[in-house]
């Protein structure tokens, strides 16, 4: 299966070791390989197991003629061979069996082989991506009969076993390995044996048989990598757009709102143009016929009784001033001072005021002769012609 | 182009967009829906306005007959003339009419003074005069419910015995 390249020594010094010993005659037929975890690999050979009875032997095989460059092998040997029968060899014979690299060297041989254009058939088991580091034994499951139990430290395999399920099931068997683990100080659970899973589908040609062992191949992790960045883009992405949407919508309906009222308000202006000119020529009117609409109405008439009830009967006038609703008077009586008191508490009039120094009237001697000046409390007059005669005296 | 460049203009991108976004974009997007909501505010007075303006169109037809009839009354308190020498001799004539009517003697009647603003014509005129008190009030009485609109913008009267001499000053409307 495997083609011998130079160009990674350690892969085909594996390769040529296993593949003679797995031919040779004097080979034990019920051997499985207990290796380090950071030095397996794929065969297509089927993997025999470990005797009981053969593990010392299996050791020094693999010390001494597999892998004579691996001085500790393994720390925890003990290894429950199952009961076999015919039926569960005969299952077996048509399996991949794996031997187990580390994901890391895994991936180089991988990258290796694919670089000089091998294609290496290497899976790593595929609940090594899912272990809960919490727990340093899991079961993996890839077969009817015969199940992985794997404990690591840290990311590192340090054992990897495969067992049969029914002594899984066996009482005697899990204590066992409780008391092996415990001899190691590491906290651990064995997990119920479960119903196999179906493992998640793979697009790789080369991983045909994945689904059937539950394993992927090395450059899953690198895809799956990718995949994961892609689906955050994604994501991002989407958010990223669904916040921008949304924050439009209220734009976008503020502008489709803003299209309504203008449609009706040009429907409104055009249904109001007629009382709109009537309108405007009611301003028109106001404004073109504002000296006529804003005449001050000043009674002359109404103004002169006003001072008749006010003057004294022993008082009499010999001017009478009006203009733009200030009012100066001039007159003979005897007491001006009187006369000035009641313009100013007249409703009427303001600001009363003598215009000049009273003088004794020189035939009657109680008069006295006098100028006062007082203005209209509402003169209209004074503002209306400011404002449209301006250039007359006020 | 290398990853590594390809990294470099998605960063300087994010980073753009994390300055043009808050800095600029949101800013601006802000004052665009102020303003459409300002717009759509004033947008929305505006046919109130115009709905209680057509709800309105009776009284604003009564008031432009109103109107109608009013600038024919108005017309009417007009001084008449094409010239101006004309309306201030219709002025004089207008006096001196009600003066004969109540009895009061012109002394003296000076020049008409012709103002004229936003298109009107304002013609000042200023009229000697003898007369007794009580015929003096009726004839002012009458200058105040003349036909032809006058307003008095000035009386200067002066008692002497039992008859009064003095000035007064009217201004009479016209069309320019």
């Amino acid at each position: 299966m495997f083609n011998k390249s130079t160009s990674f020594p350690l892969y085909c010094n594996l390769v040529n070791r296993v593949e003679q010993l797995l031919s040779s005659e004097s080979y034990p037929t019920d051997l499985s390989l207990v290796l380090p975890s950071h030095l397996f690999f794929a065969t297509p050979v089927e993997l025999p197991r470990i005797q009981k009875n053969q593990l010392q032997q299996t050791l020094q095989l693999q010390q001494s003629r597999l892998f004579p460059g691996i001085n500790t092998p393994l720390q925890a040997q003990v290894k429950p061979s199952p009961s076999i029968d015919n039926s569960t060899t005969e299952h077996t014979l048509d399996e991949h069996h794996v031997l187990w690299f580390s994901a890391e060297t895994a991936n180089k041989i991988y990258k290796q082989g694919y670089k000089t254009g091998h294609k290496i058939k290497l899976i790593f088991p595929f609940s090594l991506l899912y272990l809960n580091k919490d727990e340093p034994i899991a079961l993996l499951e890839h077969g009817d009969f015969f199940s992985t139990i794997i404990i690591w430290s840290g990311s590192e395999i340090v054992l990897w076993s495969s067992v049969a399920q029914a002594d899984l099931k066996n009482y005697d068997f899990n204590k066992e390995w409780v008391s092996l683990l415990q001899s190691t100080k590491e906290s651990y659970t064995i997990k119920e044996i479960e119903e196999p899973h179906s493992p998640t589908p793979l697009s790789c040609s080369n991983c045909a048989t994945v689904e059937s062992y539950g394993f992927i191949p090395p450059d899953y992790q690198e895809k799956r990598k990718h995949q994961k960045k892609r689906w955050m883009v994604l994501t991002i992405s989407t958010t990223a757009l669904t916040i921008f949407i949304l924050s439009l919508y209220p734009i976008i309906n503020q502008i489709s709102r803003q299209e309504q009222l203008n449609q009706t308000y040009k429907e409104l202006k055009n249904s109001s143009l007629k009382v709109q000119k009537i309108r405007e020529n009611h301003y028109i009117f106001n404004k073109q016929y504002a000296p006529l609409l804003e005449i001050p109405t000043v009674k002359i008439k109404e103004l002169i009784y006003s001072l008749d009830s006010i003057i004294p009967d022993n008082t009499h006038l010999t001017r009478f001033h009006y203009k733009h609703g200030s009012i100066e008077l001039e007159g003979q009586g005897p007491s001006p001072d009187k006369l000035l008191e009641q313009l100013e508490s007249f409703p009427e009039f303001h600001s009363a005021a003598l215009t000049k120094a009273t003088q004794q009237a020189s035939r009657t001697q109680q008069d006295n002769r006098f100028g006062l000046r007082f203005g209209l409390i509402k003169n209209k007059i004074k503002p209306y012609m400011e404002k449209f005669l301006p250039s007359t005296p006020h | 182009m290398t990853n590594r460049e390809k990294k470099l203009i998605w960063y300087s991108l994010i980073i753009l967009l994390a300055y043009l976004i808050p800095f600029e974009g949101v800013p601006k997007f802000v004052a665009f829906e102020q303003e459409i909501n300002k717009e759509n505010l004033t947008l929305e007075k505006k046919i109130a306005k115009l709905n209680q303006l057509i709800s309105e169109h009776a009284k604003w037809n009564q008031v432009n007959l109103q109107n109608i009839e009013k600038k024919k009354t108005l017309d009417a308190t007009l001084l008449s003339g094409t010239t101006q020498d004309l309306i201030g001799a219709r002025l004089q004539g207008t006096l001196q009419k009600l003066a004969d009517r109540h009895n009061i003697k012109l002394t003296s009647i000076a020049l008409p003074q012709f103002h004229t603003r936003q298109g009107w014509l304002f013609t000042s005129q200023t009229i000697q005069f003898r007369s007794s008190s009580n015929r003096l009030l009726q004839f002012l009485n009458a200058i105040d419910s003349n036909q032809v609109k006058l307003l008095i913008t000035e009386i200067n009267i002066r008692a002497n015995k039992k008859t009064l001499t003095g000035s007064f000053t009217v201004i009479g409307f016209s069309k320019d």
